[in-house]
């Protein structure tokens, strides 16, 4: 563990402290850093100081490996991995406990409203985050994939701004589709 | 109780009152399940949501024709019933008040039959219940509008009836209900408004909190960070977000990246026909460098031909279990592709296809690309699996079917995963054919020649392994996202199997 810390400043004017290990999982804050434009603190005017803390956490917790959340959203197992015989079972188990414990600290972590949500997707992307990003973006996917039209509405509090007549258009081309929708 | 006022002469036998609850208790138990209580007395038989064919009440049907012409024109709320089978829905909970409303009304006529002279008082009775109805259902549609705009087709008709017949209704309406308030009918005003409120996407909360102006207003375009999520989504659920909202959808049909890719499987894929297929291609705005069409039935060699016109950078076509594509087709086809000047497709997946001899073999493998016309000797080990035709787009072969080594057919041919089988060397020893020279397991891809199998429902063969392990890890298949609710059927198991492995 390196213990060189790196100073991140808010929207709002407050400073946050991170080892430079975690940094690293943001590929904008390793450029700053390799970069050698490091002096002090490194201001981020696109996040504000309610979701710095929780991009570091993530950070504290992924710092140096940014594939782990992929194998989560894999569902935890290497499917290759089932079907091939040769594999050592003990590295495997150790992996599966890893795993399982990120999970749930994943699971942990996400939970929080739909306005934090949407700004630690923005910080994320801002901040090239690939992980926290597929985190967050495939949890917004999960809230619109096999909906309705009216569910997504709900889920994300959106309002219908169609006309009439374009509405009666779309109900049209949903009876061309199928009538499936209904059945999900 | 609740109903003593003029009830008591039209109901004097029977023990109306509980008669009345219990129907209404099976409205409300219909409602929130969507099972029809079997225990249900006269009152409550199916037979309620479809009064209309019911030849029984004839009599009441005439009558009906001069009191409420209009709630019966409103045989539209039949028409609603379809878009809505699961009775997901306010319409369906709809139905099934009316339904309720309509026996109630016919029960009553029976009683009138009998004895004569109750008649006033007894529809009265009936438009006063249509009356609370009315204004318990309008209490959840005013703020369902908002919310199911798309629908608002089924909104309006719904909201018509409902003021057709507040309308007719009012005038011996308001009577009854000056008598008899609404909180004397605490178990089916509040116990029906929560299940209408539940079924009608719109939580009680919302509807109570906010009158249809604030809640208006509280709705928002979607969120710029939104837009994040369609790059995960798939042609379905793409289909569903454009329909969304005006942002949304010029998000999905303006972004080429979305459509550059495009895959399409269950459900759509019994469902998409050559000309939704064009319009989608079309959104690629020539882009389209992947086509994989999953058991797409209704394609044609002719939609094949429109989309190769339109898309000249398609690289990849993927067309596993289209049966309405011939071989031929899809030759002459990429015939055409090529000649036109387009560097041509250099992926072809097209296993499963019947009738294809080995002079289409060498011409298409001649159309992909004469450099990798042979096989690398070294190829990638290709393993069965009940989900290969989702992923059969992800080696790099330029096609997928190759001669099998026993049969000498062309089709599909796979190596196997087992440890005993991968030592072989000798090439006639070696396991590796297509599923009809060596069966293999659905699961796990191994050859099952020698050992244990069980055959499913749909005749896909499970080795004795994997189907123990099926049978025994429940967890497992909720950590596939498959429902926890486990059965040891064969067919549902691989029901479950076919739709998520």
């Amino acid at each position: 563990m390196s213990s060189t810390k790196i100073f991140l400043k808010s929207s709002d004017d407050k400073t946050f402290e991170i080892d430079e290990t975690a940094a690293r999982a943001s590929e904008t804050l390793k450029n700053i850093i390799d970069g050698g434009c490091l002096d002090g603190v490194i201001p981020l005017p696109n996040v504000s100081s309610n979701i710095l803390p929780k991009v570091i956490e993530y950070c504290k917790k992924h710092g140096g490996d940014n594939g782990s959340s992929k194998k989560i959203a894999n569902g935890g197992v290497d499917k290759d991995k089932e079907i091939l015989p040769d594999y050592d079972e003990e590295e495997d188990k150790r992996e599966k406990v890893r795993v399982d414990e990120l999970k749930k600290w994943e699971e942990e972590y996400m939970d929080f409203d739909q306005q934090v949500l949407y700004d630690l997707m923005l910080a994320a992307n801002y901040l090239h985050i690939k992980g926290l990003l597929d985190l967050t973006v495939e949890k917004a996917a999960s809230m619109i994939r096999g909906r309705t039209p009216d569910q997504i509405r709900e889920n994300f509090n959106i309002n219908s701004d169609f006309t009439p007549e374009e509405e009666e258009e779309m109900i049209l081309i949903e009876d061309e589709w199928d009538d499936e929708w209904a059945f999900d | 109780m609740t109903l003593n006022f003029s009830r008591r002469p039209i109901f004097p036998a029977n023990p109306s009152e509980d008669k009345l609850i219990s129907s209404i208790r099976i409205a409300n138990g219909y409602v929130v399940e969507g099972i029809p209580d079997k225990n249900a007395d006269g009152i409550v038989k199916p037979r309620c949501f479809n009064w209309e064919f019911e030849d029984s009440y004839d009599c009441r049907m005439d009558r009906a024709d001069r009191e409420t012409q209009d709630s019966y024109d409103s045989s539209d709320i039949l028409d609603i019933l379809p878009s809505d089978p699961f009775g997901m829905d306010i319409s369906a909970t709809f139905t099934a008040i009316t339904g309720w409303i309509e026996d109630l009304e016919a029960d009553s006529e029976n009683y009138e039959r009998d004895e004569s002279g109750a008649m006033k008082g007894d529809y009265q009775f009936v438009a006063g219940l249509n009356f609370i109805w009315n204004r318990a259902m309008m209490f959840q549609t005013e703020p369902g509008s908002i919310g199911i705009g798309e629908r608002s087709n089924t909104v309006d008709r719904f909201d018509g009836w409902v003021e057709d017949k507040e309308f007719e209704d009012g005038p011996c309406g308001g009577g009854f209900v000056s008598v008899c308030n609404v909180e004397e009918f605490p178990s089916f005003d509040g116990d029906d408004s929560r299940a209408a409120s539940c079924l009608s996407n719109m939580s009680q909360e919302a509807a109570e909190s906010c009158p249809p102006g604030e809640g208006e207003a509280e709705a928002e375009a979607p969120h710029e960070a939104l837009l994040f999520a369609l790059s995960y989504l798939r042609v379905k659920d793409l289909l569903s977000a454009e329909r969304v909202c005006r942002t949304l959808r010029s998000a999905v049909q303006n972004d080429v990246l979305l459509w550059k890719n495009i895959h399409i499987d269950q459900p759509l894929s019994e469902r998409i026909t050559d000309d939704l297929l064009v319009r989608l291609c079309s959104r690629a705005q020539g882009n389209l460098q992947s086509l994989s069409l999953v058991d797409c039935t209704r394609i044609t060699d002719d939609g094949l031909k429109r989309i190769l016109e339109t898309n000249p950078r398609l690289k990849k076509l993927s067309v596993p279990g289209c049966t309405r594509l011939s071989v031929q087709g899809i030759v002459s086809n990429l015939k055409v592709f090529k000649s036109s000047g387009a560097p041509g497709i250099k992926n072809l997946r097209i296993g499963g296809l019947y009738g294809v001899t080995n002079e289409h073999f060498e011409e298409l493998k001649l159309l992909l690309g004469s450099e990798n016309c042979q096989q690398p000797k070294s190829h990638n080990p290709r393993f069965y699996h009940s989900g290969h035709l989702s992923h059969s787009c992800d080696d790099d072969r330029a096609i997928d079917i190759e001669m099998c080594p026993r049969c000498q057919n062309l089709r599909l041919v796979y190596d196997c995963p087992a440890d005993s089988c991968q030592g072989k060397q000798s090439d006639s020893q070696l396991c590796r054919a297509c599923t009809l020279c060596i069966a293999r397991c659905v699961q796990c891809g191994r050859c099952i020649n020698d050992s244990e199998y069980e055959e499913t429902f749909c005749l896909d063969l499970l080795c004795s392994s994997c189907w123990k392990q099926l049978l025994n890890c429940p967890e497992r298949q909720e950590e596939n996202g498959v429902p926890s609710k486990h059965t040891v059927f064969h067919q549902e198991t691989m029901y479950h199997l076919r739709l998520y492995g």
